[in-house]
């Protein structure tokens, strides 16, 4: 569906940006939440580059690249954000969010243990690691995707998730 | 894993990782039995963060009435309508623009039907005497440069006293 509205020409009416907004903002919502890790943050940073969108959107030319686009608009106001609160990341969203999909406590407990364990890693990894692996992890993105919002090769995302990867294999014990 | 083990470690990492062993790790986990455990570890801990990785992400989406908060935003700015402005612009111009046209077609065809005599008066306006194609003879041409001194518009010969022609 979402390339199909890619393919069709970009309509700037209200009815087509809110149809563009629907599709695209629980992805936007997701980049900005993997570098922030605060949903309120997140949330934020989400609208903040739907309405950079909107401000820009008459100046965009290929209907096609809205979607790359917007990424990288999330992608970098989640940047600024974290680089301005400087503050240790809040993951409690993220526990809850696992924890809503199980129901036994003790499992529960567990995965919060493990996924405490988990940012914790990700914090020590090197950023660039780091980057690729949190945008990886965004539903629906691919490496081609992740690396168009990084602006760096399919080829150079692939190598560096393999690294993130074998990084917390070692550093998760 | 003993501590001449070392060297295996990156390997078993990406064995854990890629799933495909070299032979000579094989040949090396066959007779290292702490290697052999460690490699088993390796590859739950792999299962785990393939469960974990996705999870992170599982479930995360902006809350309910986000799109309708993010144009409410978008509204509040004044950019929207802004924006619509500047997309009917052409019709803010052309619709006047005609308006006015037709009010003053409208207007002349009134006064046109209305004013008595107004018809009779333009056509008078226009006449011509017919005299007026004489005008437009040789005369004008004469008329049209300066006679020398002595001289006259018209050379009109004349008998002298004599009676020659002069």
């Amino acid at each position: 569906m979402e390339e199909a509205l890619a393919s069709s020409e970009i309509d700037s009416s209200e009815a087509g940006f809110v149809e563009r907004l629907k599709e695209n903002q629980r992805r936007v919502f997701q980049i900005a939440y993997g570098v922030l890790g605060n949903r309120a943050d997140a949330e934020e940073v989400a609208q903040e580059a739907f309405l950079q969108a909107y401000r820009k959107s008459r100046s965009l030319r290929d209907p096609e690249k809205f979607r790359a686009w917007v990424n990288r608009i999330s992608f970098r106001l989640a940047l600024n954000r974290q680089r301005g609160l400087r503050r240790r990341l809040d993951r409690d969203a993220a526990w809850q969010a696992t924890g809503s999909e199980t129901t036994d406590g003790v499992r529960n407990a567990e995965q919060r243990l493990l996924l405490s364990q988990l940012y914790t890693c990700m914090e020590r990894m090197p950023e660039k690691l780091r980057r690729v692996l949190q945008l990886a992890t965004v539903e629906d993105m691919d490496s081609v995707e992740v690396g168009a919002v990084l602006g760096i090769p399919e080829g150079t995302v692939r190598s560096r998730l393999h690294a993130a990867r074998k990084f917390l294999l070692d550093a998760m014990k | 894993m003993k501590s001449d083990c070392t060297k295996w470690k990156d390997e078993l990492l990406e064995t854990a990782l890629s799933g495909k062993t070299s032979p000579a790790l094989e040949r090396h986990l066959s007779s290292c039995a702490g290697c052999a455990e460690e490699m088993t570890r390796l590859k739950a801990r792999r299962a785990k963060l393939d469960e974990l990785l996705p999870g992170t992400m599982r479930g995360a989406g902006p809350s309910v009435g986000f799109s309708d908060r993010v144009m409410a935003a978008i509204e509040a700015t004044g950019e929207w309508r802004h924006n619509q402005a500047l997309r009917w612009w052409p019709l803010g111009v052309l619709v006047p623009v005609a308006a006015a046209l037709m009010i003053v077609f409208a207007v002349d065809r009134n006064l046109r039907s209305t004013v008595p005599g107004l018809k009779d008066a333009q056509r008078l306006a226009s006449w011509r005497a017919p005299t007026d194609a004489l005008l437009e003879s040789p005369g004008q041409k004469m008329l049209q440069k300066t006679p020398a001194l002595g001289e006259s518009y018209i050379n009109i010969p004349v008998k002298n006293g004599q009676g020659e022609m002069k």
